[in-house]
């Protein structure tokens, strides 16, 4: 049969057809798989697209609350709008979240006394001791990713609990070598240029007027001079945590610290931890509140350094079944002209800026 | 004469096989049918082959912008910094705090028309891990950075030109990638610079 021409032509024909279907079957399915994946790719976009303008809903919302004409500018709370408005998410069965990340420890600057002087030293693991954690900063250098910067030195669960990798460095409060390790950082000087801002910092740590120990926010641009704009905001003279959020724990060991500048016989009464427990579960308490609990010298004592409140880093997470955005913001405290398609500025000068993105599908 | 017609008939109404005229005719039928199968197969060919060629790079080019993104994103630069930490030379871009630490780097290197996407980890136990892989052929590679006026220097850019058939004529194509880091440097007050 395929010796017959006529059937051997059939033959021929089939077989360049067999050919052709093969190729195009590949092609299909080779085109078909490069169109699912730009598919996945460009829904998974979308998905984000969509949690992205929920983040910014959000920081628009914490501009709003720190703009000089809403309720309550001078401090954030539990008690802000912000907590009505943000639950109605605008993304039908996504859930978000926002939370002050930064009125917790840092390990990052912790100074060592902190730890030796207060129930603080507990949280480091039995074979570390608040000396070594230094030496580690200095040798190792600092670190956002604290839960495995820090693994050796705390448990996981404190870590979660206590510690965060995003707060300002405050001058008055943070380890002096770090403060150093900060400034080469961020103004790319020398070593030794360093060394001399660290002793400028030391010696107004020992100024024999307690009064003067402390560089406060007012005085900071003459202390930094022409290194303010580099180094401000990221290292300020601002309460470190908002007494409307901190964690029980670490508040009541800030208020047991004993303060040098305190002095022996006037440290702050214990009860303040119980009466701010209290009256933030009914109010709002702002700086005011605290300058005139914390009498007499709030202002101008290192506890003033520590206790505000204000957030300055916050964790705003927007979840839908198995995707995830969280955006981590930073509250810039200062005029500044500029605002952008992330960052929104208040009328006052604060604005919120996106530092840290992840997305998870 | 009568006779020859007859002796022609006789050939031609012949039911025991082809006469010469009808395989001649049979052959040129195929011969004809046989070119323009060949001519169009050979066309479909090359269609099939371009399509290929050209999905083939598309999805190349996809899947390192796919690959790529999810890296730099893995790219955390502390706050504190002034600057991103970044070095480059010709081919090579080297981009620290991967994972947010400093030691652990995230490279893309054009070399040989390849592009590798190759992550250097340090791990306390294990030691340096590497994973590297390679999205190619590409003509150029080139590499700069991203940013702009509000958020200042936000990631990588990539162009991407495809590496050129023997022949081909038609304009060059390239390829843009935008990378975005996971997090960045907070910027300093003087953001107007």
């Amino acid at each position: 049969m395929t010796n017959n021409s006529r059937g051997f032509s059939y033959f021929t024909v089939l077989i360049v057809l067999l050919l052709i279907s093969v190729l195009f079957i590949g092609v299909s399915t080779f085109s078909h798989m490069v169109a699912r994946t730009s598919v996945i790719i460009s829904e998974i976009q979308e998905v984000k697209e969509e949690f992205v303008k929920e983040a910014e809903r959000a920081v628009n919302l914490l501009c709003k609350e720190a703009a000089s004409d809403s309720d309550s500018p001078e401090a954030d709370s539990v008690h802000d709008n912000i907590w009505k408005e943000i639950r109605f998410c605008q993304i039908p069965e996504a859930k978000i979240t926002l939370e002050d990340i930064s009125s917790r420890l840092n390990p990052n600057w912790m100074i060592r006394t902190l730890f030796s002087k207060t129930e603080f030293k507990d949280l480091l693991n039995p074979d570390k001791s608040p000396d070594d954690l230094q030496s580690f900063r200095e040798k190792q250098g600092l670190s956002v990713n604290i839960n495995y910067h820090y693994r050796d030195f705390f448990s996981e669960e404190n870590l979660e609990k206590y510690f965060t990798g995003y707060s300002y460095f405050n001058i008055n409060l943070s380890d002096e070598f770090v403060l150093a390790a900060v400034f080469m950082e961020r103004t790319g000087k020398s070593e030794n240029e360093a060394e001399n801002f660290r002793l400028n910092v030391q010696n107004h740590r020992l100024a024999q007027d307690p009064l003067k120990r402390l560089i406060l926010h007012k005085d900071l641009e003459q202390f930094l001079k022409q290194d303010f704009e580099l180094l401000y905001p990221v290292i300020n003279a601002h309460p470190l945590f908002n007494v409307n959020f901190i964690d029980k724990d670490i508040l009541k060991e800030i208020i047991n610290y004993p303060y040098p500048d305190q002095g022996e016989n006037k440290r702050i009464s214990p009860t303040l931890t119980s009466w701010i427990l209290d009256q933030r579960e009914q109010q709002e308490l702002t700086e005011k509140d605290l300058k005139n609990t914390i009498k007499p010298r709030y202002e101008k004592a290192r506890i003033g350094q520590f206790l505000g409140a204000k957030t300055w880093f916050w964790r705003i997470t927007i979840a839908k079944n198995s995707s995830a955005l969280v955006w981590i913001v930073a509250r810039v405290p200062e005029n500044t002209e500029d605002a952008g398609d992330i960052e929104t500025q208040s009328s006052n000068g604060v604005y919120y800026i996106l530092i840290e993105e992840r997305f998870s599908e | 004469m009568l006779k020859t017609v007859r002796q022609f008939f006789k050939l031609t109404n012949n039911d025991h096989g082809f006469t010469l005229i009808e395989a001649i005719t049979l052959v040129g039928v195929i011969s004809v049918l046989g070119v323009v199968l060949w001519s169009g197969a050979t066309l479909a060919m090359r269609a099939t082959t371009d399509m290929n060629s050209s999905l083939d790079v598309s999805s190349t080019i996809l899947k390192a912008e796919h690959l790529l993104r999810e890296k730099c994103a893995h790219v955390r630069f502390p706050f504190w910094l002034g600057s991103c930490a970044l070095e480059t030379d010709e081919s090579t871009l080297t981009i620290f705090y991967y994972n947010g630490n400093k030691e652990d780097t995230l490279q893309l290197r054009f070399e040989d028309n390849l592009l590798w996407i190759k992550e250097i980890v340090n791990d306390p136990e294990a030691g340096v891990q590497e994973q590297k892989e390679p999205f190619g052929p590409f003509e150029k590679v080139e590499f700069s950075t991203a940013e702009n006026q509000n958020r200042g220097f936000y990631g990588i850019n990539i162009n991407i030109w495809p590496k050129q058939e023997a022949g081909q004529t038609e304009e060059e194509e390239v390829f843009a990638i935008t990378a975005e880091f996971g997090s960045i440097p907070l910027r300093s007050v003087d953001s107007d610079e």
